[in-house]
């Protein structure tokens, strides 16, 4: 399929027939046949003229640029958009879930996969909601602090001349500039940057009684655990300044009626006729969403990508105890 | 859709702003009690009353003061007719709003809990800004001398508190002494409260608090005290020991044994002329923990020896202690709850007689104890004993 007047990009849709659903392949081309612009220079043109809603904080087409995480989406029933001159491929229809599994998770073991993935949910709450949990905090809900932190979250803030929020926001915006600037250099002289930026102007603020040491932590925390989950960084950095925004109002209630309204978004949104938290939903799908089950008993695939051949593996007992099997088969015999 | 969508938004953005951030405190406006004393005053109905209130130093930029030795905490006092006012008073000296949320303990001085503590808690059990957890103590003398103190290890002496009656409670749960439970207490007919009682000690200019027993209320107003000696007596009685010693000492040498629990369970028998018995079953299981002397025994026999001594001495530890309550005319025990609740109609007819009838009863007690464990070492130390 050629999409661009001008550029006459090549777009090429991969998928498994009898797998993925037919009506979200048709529902996909006929989107693409609608694309009537002149240039397409990047996978990312595409994603913004087909996705479900367009003006959504959270994206409904997933991308990846490894070989092996695509052909693992088209085979769960995914289909494939490969752009010509883009290393980023495209899939629809996209769960909220997916951004949370990484390729790793399959091809190391069960155990520490489960919990490396549990930790990926957590780093992406708290990237949201740290920030605003501690504005909320010191600003409203002192009573709910222990004596102790609160002696010390008193000392920091004492002779700090900005409010909690304030500070907040000095913090997130520096951090923002920072990792922007890093991002655009060259490699060794963003190390450099970060360096400066981070070490230099992050202790000089604290020694200088411009910003409390806690609200350092707190945001550096944020900042770090932003990038554990890069796929909704940018979803997440919008979320943390409106929780903070919220938190610095209304206090915890504040944060309370954001978490509720993303909730009852996310719940609402659909990717091609998916439901963007299918997979959460009590199903067979749960054994790969907060934890990973082991591969042998995810035999089937997921629900409402896949139709027609949905069996990934059929019956298949794990070697528990294989030497004594193996000598009662014998037996038998 | 769009048209609705657009009216949420701004009704959540809006609320947002007219909140105006009703509520929000910056850390830096706030004042943070950490401990509440009460001080009987020579004027009649009035008292005196003592925040600490916990100093934040700051840790900001190189003006943090060296000089920590002015303590972490410094006081408001006020005398006046109750606690709210005193607290209104005192907001119109402070810089800071005063926040109570975090106060760690509630102090009674000694006189003042003589003349009755029930008036003073009353706005502590009404205020949304207390905790429950809050605990109270009875101090020997003034409750703002031990505020005003400087403590050895902690840095604040209400947080000292609090952790010393933390320890005190996984002794038994008799000693625990939340506001809550207070008050659920208060609700018994005829049983006599208990507070802990606690002395400042001063030495080189330091101090440490010492609680030396517990003070018996009755009817919100301190009656007498018990020492060391006789609260054992007393957490024996009650049962749910959760850790304790007992030492017993006898013409043969002298052990300690540590109780690693033991329960009790009393049956009150009123006879037809109002003679009350109570008669309680003490059941302890004790380790060895120290022994001294016994040299001529083997540890068999040491060990059915202690048990029956320290049964001797449990017995003689709780009688002394309701002894004692008698004396006071405080039911330590709760002899008319637990008659109340066997026989309500009876103790309808002895309700009455009820202050001149306790001092006359009598107290049946039998302990069973079980030695279950030597500790480390199964022998006693003996020269030439090496086999």
């Amino acid at each position: 399929m050629v999409v661009g007047v001008k550029t006459l990009t090549d777009v090429c849709l991969a998928y498994i027939d009898g797998v993925a659903d037919p009506k979200v392949i048709s529902e996909l081309k006929y989107r693409l046949e609608q694309i009537r612009v002149d240039a397409i220079l990047d996978s990312g043109y595409i994603e913004q003229y087909i996705e479900d809603a367009p003006l959504s904080l959270f994206s409904t087409v997933s991308y990846t640029e490894k070989p092996d995480v695509a052909a693992a989406r088209v085979l769960e029933g995914r289909i494939a958009i490969i752009v010509d001159g883009s290393p980023f491929v495209l899939a629809v229809p996209m769960l909220f879930i997916e951004s949370f599994q990484a390729a790793e998770d399959y091809y190391g073991r069960v155990i520490y996969a489960s919990i490396s993935r549990f930790m990926r949910y957590l780093a992406f709450l708290l990237t949201v909601f740290m920030p605003s949990l501690y504005i909320a905090l010191v600003s409203f809900h002192q009573e709910l602090i222990p004596t102790t932190l609160l002696f010390t979250f008193a000392a920091a803030r004492e002779g700090t001349p900005f409010p909690a929020f304030l500070e907040a926001l000095i913090m997130v915006f520096s951090f923002e500039i920072l990792r922007e600037a890093g991002v655009r250099l060259p490699r060794p002289v963003g190390q450099a940057i970060s360096i400066v930026g981070a070490l230099i102007v992050g202790d000089a603020a604290v020694s200088a009684g411009i910003v409390g040491a806690p609200m350092v932590i707190t945001i550096a925390i944020t900042a770090v655990a932003g990038f554990v989950v890069p796929e909704q960084a940018d979803a997440a950095a919008v979320l943390r300044l409106i929780t903070m925004f919220f938190a610095a109002s209304l206090g915890i209630f504040g944060i309370t009626v954001i978490f509720l309204a993303v909730l009852i978004h996310l719940c609402a949104l659909e990717s091609f006729g998916v439901p963007y938290f299918r997979a959460l939903l009590p199903s067979r799908d749960a054994k790969d969403t907060l934890v990973r089950f082991p591969l042998w008993s995810m035999t089937k695939r997921p629900l409402d990508l896949a139709h027609g051949d949905i069996t990934r593996l059929g019956f298949f007992v794990p070697p528990l105890h294989p030497h004594k099997k193996r000598e009662e088969g014998e037996d038998q015999q | 859709m769009k048209k609705r969508m657009l009216l949420c938004l701004a009704i959540l953005v809006y609320a947002a702003l007219f909140a105006g951030c009703w509520d929000s405190r910056e850390l830096d406006t706030l004042a943070i009690v950490t401990g509440i004393g009460i001080d009987a005053s020579e004027k009649a109905g009035k008292a005196n009353y003592v925040l600490q209130v916990g100093k934040v130093r700051p840790i900001a930029g190189d003006t943090a003061p060296e000089d920590s030795k002015d303590g972490n905490a410094y006081i408001l006092k006020e005398e006046s007719d109750s606690i709210l006012e005193a607290i209104n008073l005192m907001q119109c000296e402070s810089s800071r709003i005063l926040f109570l949320h975090h106060t760690q303990a509630l102090l009674f001085g000694e006189e003042i809990a003589r003349q009755g503590i029930l008036p003073q808690i009353d706005f502590f059990l009404r205020d949304q800004e207390i905790r429950m957890e809050v605990r109270i103590l009875v101090i020997e003398g003034k409750a703002e001398d031990v505020l005003k103190a400087k403590f050895r290890q902690e840095v604040s002496p209400s947080v000292a508190i609090a952790r010393m009656m933390n320890n005190n409670e996984s002794v038994s749960e008799y000693l625990e002494t939340s506001l809550l439970n207070f008050a659920l207490r208060l609700h018994d007919d005829t049983m006599a409260q208990v507070l802990p009682l606690a002395r400042l000690n001063e030495e080189d200019g330091e101090s440490w608090l010492e609680t030396v027993g517990l003070v018996v209320l009755k009817g919100g107003r301190v009656v007498g005290r018990l020492d060391g000696k006789l609260t054992n007596g007393y957490i024996l009685s009650r049962g749910k020991i959760k850790a304790g010693s007992i030492t017993v000492a006898t013409d043969k040498g002298r052990a300690t044994l540590n109780i690693l629990h033991s329960d009790s369970c009393a049956k009150p028998i009123v006879g037809d002329d109002g003679e009350i018995v109570l008669r309680q079953k003490i059941e302890a299981t004790m380790s060895l923990g120290e022994l001294k002397g016994f040299s001529d025994m083997t540890i068999d026999e040491i060990m059915n020896h202690l048990r029956g001594e320290a049964e001797k001495e449990m017995v003689a530890q709780v009688q002394n202690c309701f002894v004692a309550g008698q004396a006071m005319n405080a039911d330590l025990f709760g002899v008319g709850s637990l008659i109340k609740k066997k026989m309500p109609q009876r103790w309808e007819t002895l309700k009455v007689r009820w202050d001149t009838l306790y001092p006359r009863a009598r107290l049946d007690v039998e302990a069973t104890a079980e030695l279950v464990d030597t500790g480390q070492s199964t022998n006693i130390l003996r020269k030439g004993d090496r086999k």
